[in-house]
C-alpha cells in the first residue's frame, strides 16, 4: 500500500510486533558488528582487539535502539501513556491529598450531574413526534378581564378548524376522568377525548390496529377506543387480539381500534405532573354544544404549522378568523368578553415556577462545583510548591515546559476523571432521592443518567481538570531553576504568581458562598412570610375524600343530591366527627372560575370568579367565618330563588357602600341572589393574590362542569386520617360503585401546595451549606499551609519579643484579607442573583438588607472559625524550633 | 608507516536515503554491513556512513515501504538481513535523485559566476 496510509497501516502492525522487530534488530546488529570484527581482524588488529575496536566503532547500540524505536513509535500516544503512569504512581504516593480532591470533586460533579439529568428529563428531551419544532399551541385570552390562559369553546374550536389555512391539520383535545368498569375492578382512568386530526397533527400512528377517523367523532357514532401501550400492557399483558373488544367507560362500551407505541403520552410530557392518559377516544360535541359560544372554554388545540408558515402568520390568520365569529355573534362578544387568540411552540406542561426553579438550583450547583474546583486547584498548586525541586531538576535535564504542563494536567485528569466516576455515582443516589419529591408541578420519575447526562460529565471533567491543572502548571513554568535548586525543601514554597492565585481562588470561594448565602436567605424569608400568609381556613383535623358522581350512573340531579345527603348524613354519624360537608372544589388544590355580571351592569360587563359548589356545613367545617348573613339551609331547593355566599373580597369590590347582602348579580342564565358574606380565602396558590369568590349550594345549582364529590370532614382527632377507611367504607355503604381516589387531609392538601418551593429551598440550602464548608475547608487549608511556609518568619517574631496574642492576630487578619475582596465581589453576585430569582420571591425585596448582611455575617464567621486552629498553632510555635530548623 | 587518514566527509544532511536506496538498486539484495561497505568503497572513502544513521534510516525506510527485508545466509554461511528495493523505492529514488539533480544544478549555475 501507497503512502501515508501504508505507513499507518505498517505503524500498526508494528505495534503488536514490537518485540519481533526489536529482536530482528538487535541481532542484525550483533551481526553487523561480527562482520567488523572479520573484517578488522583481516586487516589490522588481533582478533579480541579486533573485537573492542568494532564494537567502539560501531557506536552506542542503545542510543541506535532508541532512535530505531522512534521511527516505529506513535510519540504522542506514548507520551500520553506515561504521563498516565507517572501520574498515577505520583498520586498513589500521597493518598490523603489523592483522596481529599477526588471526593471534592465528585460532590461537585456529582450534584451537577444529577441537577443536569433533571433538566434534561424537564426542559431538553425532546419531543417524540416529527418535526416538533412545527407543532404550535393554539389557546385565547380575555384580556379585558384579564383571565389568562383559555381554551375555545365548541363553536371557536370548528372556526379555528375549518377557517384558518395556516396549518396543515388542528386538532382539539380534552383530558377527562372516566370510570373503568368491567370484568375487572372499577378504576378511574384518565382519557384524552381528542379530534381524529390529533394524529395527523402529530404524525402518529397506533402501532396495531388504526387511529379514529373523522368520520368517528359525531356524537351518534360507534364508540371507539385506542389504547395506550401502559395500559395495553397492564390490562390485557400486550396481547395482540384485544383489538375488537370492548371496554366499558362510564357504563358505555367503546369498541379498542388501535394501541398506540410505547412513549406516546400526548399530551402529557416525561416530565408533566398527572397521569399520561390512558386512552385516547374520539371529541365529539353535541348539537347544543356547537351553539355555546364563549363558554366551556374547554378544547385545547395543538396544531402543525403548514410548511412555510411562520408563527406570526399563524396568528394573524387565528386573528382574522376570531374576529370574525367575533362579528357574527356580537351580540355575546360584547363588553368584557373580547377574544384574542394567542399561540407558542407547543411543549408539554408543566408547573410555571418550574424552569426558573430548576435554573436556579442548576446555577447553585454550579458554585459549588466552583468551590470545589478552587479548593483542589489550592491544594495542587501547595503540592506544585513542594515539587519545585523536582520540577526544576526536570527541566535542568532537558524537559520542555509544554511537556511539564501536560505531565501536570494528565495528573489533574486522573483526579478529575476519578472524581468524575465517583461523581457518577453520587449523581445516582441524587436523583433516587429526590424522585419523591415535588410531585405537584412536576413527574422527576424520568430523570436518570443517560448518553447526554454521560456526554455532560464528560465535558464537565475536561472543563474542571483543565481549570484545576493549569494553575500549577502555568506556576511551574515560571521557576527560576538556580533559586528552586538552591534551597532547601522547607523553603521551597510557592512562587509570588501562585500566592497570588492562591489568594484568587480563595477570594473566588468566598464570593460564590456569599452569593448562595443570601439566595438562600432571600429564599428562606419568602417561604417564611409564605407559610405565615393567613389561610382564611383552619386546616387542622379536617380529613378529605375525593369522589366522583360520574353522569352515566347518576343520571339526574335528585339522584346525585340523595347520595350526597346520605353520604353526609352516615359520616356524620361516626365517632369522633364534628362537622361534614361536600364540595366540588377544594382550595389550594382545585380551582374553577366563572363569569358573572353584577345587577346593573351593561349586560355584557362580565368579571371573573372563582366558584365551589357547597353543602350548607361547608363553611362550619373548613374553619371559614360567616361575616354577615347566613349559610345555606334545606329551604334552598332547586325550586326556590337561587343564593349564594360571596366573600369578602368579591363585597367590597362590587358594593363598596353598604351591604352586599340582599343584592344580586347573574350568572349560568340565573339571577342569584348574595345572602351571606365569608371571610376571604386563598383559593389558589398562597402566593397569589385573593379573587372574587362565589359559593352556591350544591343541592340548589346543578355542576354542569365537574362530576366530582369532595367530603371534607372535620374530626376531633389529631390525626384525622385514622378515620379514612371507616369513611371510605361509609361512602361505599351508600354506593359500592363510587370511586374514592385520594384520601387525605386538608393539612396535606396545604402542604402539597408549597412542595415546590419547599423543595427549592431545601435544596438550595443543602448546597448552600455544602458550598459554605468547602469553603470553610479551603480557607483552613491555605492558611495552614501559610503557617508551615511562614514558620520561620513567626518564630523570629516571637524571639522578638511578639506575643502570642499578636500572632493569633496575624494569622487571623490573614484569613479576614482573604475574605474581604471576595465578600464584597459576592455582595455584588448576590445583588444580581437577587434581582435574577425575584420572581420567585414572595413579600421580600430582592435587595433585601437581611439577607445580604447575614450571607456577609456568616462567611465572617466562617473565616474566623476557618482561621482559628492555623491562628493557634502560629502563636504557640516555639522559636528555638522553628529557627534551628534552617 | 603513517596510516593516511582519508578526507572524510560528513553524508549531506538529506541524501543518505537517496544513497542507500541507489546503492540497492544497484546491488540487488544487500544486508546492512554490505551497504555501507559499498557507499565508502565507492565513493573512495569519502562518504562513510555510521551505523548509528544506517540503521535509524533502514528502519525508516522500511516504515515508509521503500524497501523490503528478509532473513537469509551469507556466501559465508553467515545470517544475514538482505534489503531489497519495492516499487515504491524505486519511485523515491527516482524522485529524490530528479531533485538532488535540479538542487546541484542551481548550486553550480551559482558558484559558477564569477
Amino acid at each position: 500500500m501507497e503512502g501515508w496510509l501504508g505507513e499507518f497501516r505498517r505503524k500498526l502492525t508494528a505495534l503488536v510486533r514490537r518485540k519481533q522487530i526489536e529482536a530482528d534488530l538487535e541481532e542484525e546488529m550483533r551481526l553487523h558488528v561480527q562482520f567488523r570484527v572479520d573484517r578488522e581482524s583481516e586487516t589490522n588488529f588481533p582478533p579480541d582487539e579486533a573485537k573492542y575496536a568494532a564494537q567502539r566503532s560501531f557506536g552506542n547500540t542503545l542510543m541506535i535502539k532508541d532512535a530505531c524505536r522512534e521511527v516505529w513509535g506513535w510519540p504522542l500516544l506514548e507520551g500520553c501513556w506515561q504521563d498516565l503512569r507517572y501520574g498515577l504512581r505520583i498520586l498513589r504516593r500521597s493518598p490523603v491529598f489523592t483522596a481529599a480532591a477526588v471526593i471534592t470533586l465528585s460532590l461537585g460533579i456529582g450534584a451537577n450531574t444529577a441537577m443536569f439529568s433533571v433538566i434534561e428529563a424537564v426542559l431538553f428531551r425532546p419531543l417524540p413526534y416529527a418535526e416538533p419544532e412545527r407543532l404550535v399551541r393554539v389557546w385565547q385570552n380575555e384580556p379585558r378581564m384579564g383571565s389568562g390562559r383559555l381554551g375555545a369553546a365548541p363553536p371557536e374550536f370548528v372556526s379555528y378548524r375549518d377557517g384558518t389555512s395556516a396549518f396543515s391539520s388542528l386538532a382539539g383535545y380534552q383530558l377527562r376522568s372516566y370510570d373503568l368498569t368491567g370484568d375487572q375492578e372499577p378504576e378511574q382512568i384518565r382519557a384524552c377525548r381528542a379530534t381524529a386530526s390529533l394524529f395527523a397533527a402529530l404524525r402518529v400512528q397506533p402501532m396495531i390496529g388504526r387511529a379514529f377517523s373523522q368520520g368517528e367523532e359525531p356524537p351518534g357514532a360507534a364508540r371507539v377506543v385506542v389504547l395506550s401501550y401502559r395500559f395495553w400492557s397492564d390490562h390485557y399483558a400486550k396481547d395482540p387480539s384485544v383489538l375488537g373488544s370492548n371496554i366499558r367507560l362510564d357504563e358505555q362500551p367503546y369498541q379498542i381500534i388501535g394501541i398506540m407505541p410505547a412513549g406516546f403520552i400526548f399530551p402529557s410530557g416525561e416530565a408533566s405532573p398527572g397521569e399520561p392518559p390512558a386512552v385516547w377516544i374520539p371529541l365529539s360535541f353535541t348539537r347544543n354544544q356547537l351553539t355555546e359560544w364563549a363558554s366551556s372554554f374547554d378544547t385545547s388545540i395543538v396544531a402543525r404549522l403548514r410548511d412555510g408558515v411562520s408563527v406570526s402568520q399563524a396568528k394573524e390568520d387565528l386573528r382574522r378568523v376570531a374576529n370574525e365569529f367575533q362579528r357574527e355573534h356580537s351580540d355575546t362578544y360584547s363588553g368584557n368578553i373580547m377574544l384574542d387568540p394567542a399561540i407558542e411552540p407547543w411543549e408539554p406542561q408543566v408547573g410555571e415556577d418550574v424552569p426558573l426553579t430548576l435554573w436556579v438550583l442548576s446555577g447553585a450547583v454550579g458554585f459549588v462545583l466552583l468551590i470545589a474546583c478552587a479548593n483542589v486547584a489550592n491544594l495542587l498548586l501547595a503540592r506544585a510548591g513542594e515539587r519545585q525541586r523536582e520540577i526544576s531538576i526536570r527541566r535542568a535535564l532537558g524537559v520542555t515546559s509544554m511537556r511539564l504542563m501536560s505531565q501536570m494536567l494528565t495528573e489533574t485528569a486522573i483526579l478529575t476523571v476519578g472524581g468524575g466516576l465517583l461523581g457518577c455515582a453520587v449523581a445516582y443516589g441524587m436523583i433516587q432521592l429526590t424522585q419523591a419529591a415535588w410531585t405537584n408541578e412536576i413527574n422527576l420519575t424520568t430523570a436518570k443518567i443517560d448518553i447526554p447526562v454521560l456526554l455532560f460529565v464528560l465535558a464537565l471533567c475536561g472543563a474542571t481538570a483543565l481549570f484545576c491543572g493549569l494553575a500549577p502548571g502555568w506556576t511551574a513554568r515560571s521557576t527560576d531553576l538556580n533559586d528552586a535548586i538552591k534551597q532547601s525543601t522547607r523553603q521551597s514554597g510557592p512562587s509570588r504568581s501562585s500566592r497570588r492565585l492562591v489568594r484568587l481562588l480563595v477570594q473566588a470561594e468566598v464570593a460564590c458562598s456569599v452569593v448562595l448565602l443570601i439566595g438562600s436567605g432571600l429564599l428562606l424569608r419568602s417561604f417564611i412570610h409564605l407559610i405565615q400568609v393567613p389561610l382564611g381556613f383552619n386546616p387542622e383535623h379536617v380529613l378529605v375524600i375525593r369522589t366522583d358522581f360520574n353522569r352515566q350512573r347518576y343520571t339526574s340531579a335528585e339522584g346525585r343530591h340523595q347520595a350526597e345527603h346520605e353520604i353526609e348524613r352516615r359520616l356524620f354519624s361516626l365517632p369522633g366527627v364534628t362537622a361534614v360537608a361536600v364540595t366540588t372544589h377544594v382550595p389550594l388544590a382545585d380551582e374553577r372560575r366563572i363569569g358573572f355580571v353584577v345587577d346593573g351592569s351593561p349586560p355584557d360587563e362580565f368579571h371573573w370568579a372563582d366558584n365551589a359548589l357547597v353543602s350548607p356545613d361547608y363553611f362550619r367545617v373548613m374553619g371559614i367565618p360567616l361575616l354577615s348573613g347566613r349559610t345555606f339551609s334545606p329551604e334552598d331547593t332547586p325550586d326556590s330563588p337561587s343564593v349564594a355566599v360571596i366573600n369578602e373580597y368579591m363585597a367590597k369590590q362590587y358594593w363598596p357602600q353598604g351591604d352586599a347582602i340582599g343584592k344580586g348579580f347573574r350568572w349560568g342564565g340565573r339571577h342569584i341572589t348574595v345572602i351571606g358574606i365569608a371571610a376571604d380565602i386563598h383559593i389558589g396558590a398562597l402566593d397569589k393574590p385573593v379573587e372574587p369568590s362565589i359559593y352556591n349550594s350544591v343541592y340548589q345549582v346543578e355542576s354542569g362542569a365537574t362530576s366530582s364529590g369532595v367530603f371534607v370532614v372535620r374530626t376531633s382527632l389529631t390525626d384525622p386520617m385514622r378515620l379514612s377507611k371507616t369513611a371510605q367504607a361509609t361512602i361505599w355503604s351508600v354506593d359500592q360503585g363510587l370511586p374514592t381516589l385520594g384520601v387525605t387531609t386538608l393539612h396535606q392538601v396545604v402542604s402539597a401546595s408549597l412542595a415546590l418551593r419547599r423543595s427549592l429551598l431545601e435544596l438550595a440550602v443543602g448546597f448552600t451549606t455544602l458550598a459554605l464548608l468547602l469553603s470553610l475547608i479551603g480557607i483552613y487549608g491555605v492558611l495552614s499551609y501559610a503557617v508551615t511556609q511562614r514558620v520561620q518568619e513567626i518564630g523570629l517574631r516571637i524571639a522578638l519579643g511578639a506575643n502570642p496574642g499578636s500572632i493569633t492576630l496575624l494569622i487571623a487578619g490573614e484569613g479576614l484579607r482573604l475574605t474581604a475582596g471576595g465578600i464584597v465581589l459576592g455582595l455584588l453576585g448576590g445583588a444580581i442573583a437577587g434581582r435574577l430569582i425575584a420572581t420567585l420571591l414572595f413579600d421580600v425585596r430582592a435587595l433585601d438588607l437581611i439577607s445580604l448582611v447575614g450571607g456577609a455575617t456568616m462567611i465572617l464567621m466562617a473565616s474566623f472559625l476557618a482561621s482559628y486552629l492555623p491562628a493557634l498553632r502560629a502563636s504557640r510555635i516555639d522559636p528555638t524550633v522553628a529557627l534551628r530548623n534552617e | 608507516m603513517a596510516v593516511e587518514q582519508p578526507i572524510r566527509d560528513e553524508i549531506p544532511p538529506g541524501t543518505l536515503y537517496m544513497l542507500i536506496l541507489k546503492t540497492l538498486a544497484r546491488g540487488g539484495e544487500m544486508h546492512g554491513f554490505e551497504i555501507a561497505g559499498s557507499i565508502q568503497q565507492i565513493s573512495e572513502d569519502v562518504l562513510r556512513v555510521e551505523e548509528g544513521s544506517l540503521y535509524p534510516a533502514l528502519q525508516r525506510m522500511l516504515l515508509k515501504g521503500w524497501v523490503s527485508a528478509e532473513w537469509g545466509v551469507t556466501p559465508g554461511n553467515r545470517r544475514a538481513r538482505y534489503y531489497k528495493l519495492t516499487r515504491a523505492g524505486r519511485k523515491q529514488l527516482e524522485a529524490e535523485l530528479a531533485q538532488f539533480q535540479r538542487i546541484n544544478q542551481a548550486i553550480v549555475r551559482v558558484i559558477r559566476m564569477a
